[in-house]
């Protein structure tokens, strides 16, 4: 019954179509995905699992809101941002604040994607090792953009911000990943 | 493993029995038109409030202000209506706020959407308050036709800042001459020093003046006047009088 050659898409166009058993794929592509993104954030595993319970719940129920003329991760990650956003403004926590400078002005940013893609793979150890020690608005795109190896037009749709901003961000994220690092070494 | 097959189970159990459902399409489509009515709802009623406070600077003659120096923009400075102003300011942030809801807006940097809104609401303001929308109700708020709208447009009449006088002239003496202003006052006024005490011959009667300079018992003694263009839309009270007779 359950296809799991079809893609994202095409597995959400099926549950839209009232196929809710085709969910349950969608589900388990993404379970992971998304309870590692969580585990960014939040740290008590049992908020972790209410968290991916919820994000995964009002992803069915808004599925008929998805484009699918657009990526499924990108439009799921959404829900979970928002979710923890929601979440941590709920602990009163300081999350992503209503308004950054950064998002107000045109900034210059580099985005070579061959350099980039080597760039990621050697970067993903050093980016677990200091992603909890950098600021949530910088950790954010660093974790989309290495670990889950998202473009920077995906996680400007994510976290709703301009792309040049995503490429600010990942910059500077960098820049505070080296100093943490170049501290641990002296 | 087994946290996973738990939340996964809860899911799809609270799927199949009906209790979480999906929400239809209709309800995003109308959700999005909700945001697009109440993003236009908020630019026009910017536009209306802009053109308003137009109207109202030019109605009291405080538009004019800058036309007298430093002394003319200290006064309007001290006599801007703050409040009307900042509630424009919030009516735009709140329709960036809205315009944000759509990716072509949010994937820019804010202030091109920022900048485009404050263009448009400015120059709609502007070619608004060049059409007699804002005096056409003022003057049937002033008949007493609107009664809800009155005490909002009454303001316009009741910016009086100190020593700042609009009116039309009367009628003119050699050494002096009379004004009404916009809420039916009538002032005498004695002519600047400048003018060496006598009537500027320049002035007619009929004609809209903005005058600056103390006034004592009715009476203006001017420090400097200045004749300001009037495209008719306001009717003095003296002429309203007349017609109502």
């Amino acid at each position: 019954m359950q296809d799991i050659s079809k893609n994202d898409q095409e597995l959400a166009i099926l549950v839209q179509s009232g196929k809710v058993d085709f969910f349950d794929i969608l589900f388990n592509r993404y379970e992971a995905k998304i309870k590692r993104y969580a585990k960014k954030f939040i740290y008590q595993e049992e908020e972790i699992n209410d968290a991916v319970q919820q994000i995964f719940t009002k992803a069915f129920i808004n599925i008929k809101s998805f484009d699918s003329q657009r990526k499924f991760s990108s439009w799921l990650y959404r829900i979970a941002h928002n979710e923890l956003v929601n979440l941590l403004k709920k602990k009163r926590h300081s999350f992503l604040p209503l308004f950054n400078l950064d998002v107000f002005l045109p900034r210059n940013y580099i985005n070579n994607n061959i350099e980039d893609n080597i760039d990621r793979k050697n970067m993903q150890k050093q980016v677990e090792q200091t992603l909890e020690k950098i600021d949530a608005k910088y950790r954010e795109p660093l974790y989309l953009y290495y670990i889950e190896e998202l473009d920077y037009k995906d996680i400007s749709e994510i976290m709703k911000i301009p792309v040049s901003t995503v490429g600010v961000r990942i910059a500077r994220a960098k820049k505070l990943m080296k100093n943490i690092l170049n501290s641990k070494i002296i | 493993m087994e946290n996973s097959n738990n939340i996964k189970e809860d899911i799809l159990q609270k799927i199949k029995s009906g209790k979480v459902k999906m929400k239809p399409k209709i309800f995003f489509v109308l959700k999005t038109g909700f945001f697009i009515l109440l993003f236009l709802a908020l630019l026009l009623f910017a536009v209306y409030l802009i053109s308003f406070i137009v109207f109202m600077m030019k109605a009291s003659g405080l538009w004019f202000m800058p036309g007298f120096g430093l002394n003319g923009i200290g006064i309007l400075f001290r006599s801007l209506p703050y409040f009307l102003i900042i509630l424009a300011l919030a009516l735009i942030i709140f329709s960036e706020f809205f315009a944000e809801h759509f990716a072509f807006v949010y994937k820019r940097p804010m202030i091109y959407s920022l900048s485009a809104i404050v263009l448009i609401v400015i120059i709609s303001a502007m070619a608004t308050s060049q059409t007699s929308m804002h005096a056409g109700i003022f003057q049937r708020a002033r008949e007493n036709n609107l009664p809800i709208i009155k005490p909002f447009y009454e303001q316009a009449s009741n910016i009086r800042p100190e020593n700042m006088h609009a009116g039309i002239i009367l009628d003119i003496n050699e050494l002096d001459f009379n004004i009404q202003t916009l809420s039916g006052q009538n002032l005498r006024v004695i002519p600047c020093k400048n003018g060496k005490g006598k009537t500027p011959k320049i002035l007619s009667t009929g004609e809209r003046v903005v005058i600056i300079g103390p006034v004592k018992n009715n009476t203006i003694d001017c420090l400097n006047i200045l004749k300001v263009a009037d495209d008719g839309s306001l009717t003095p009270l003296y002429k309203m009088r007349r017609k109502m007779k």
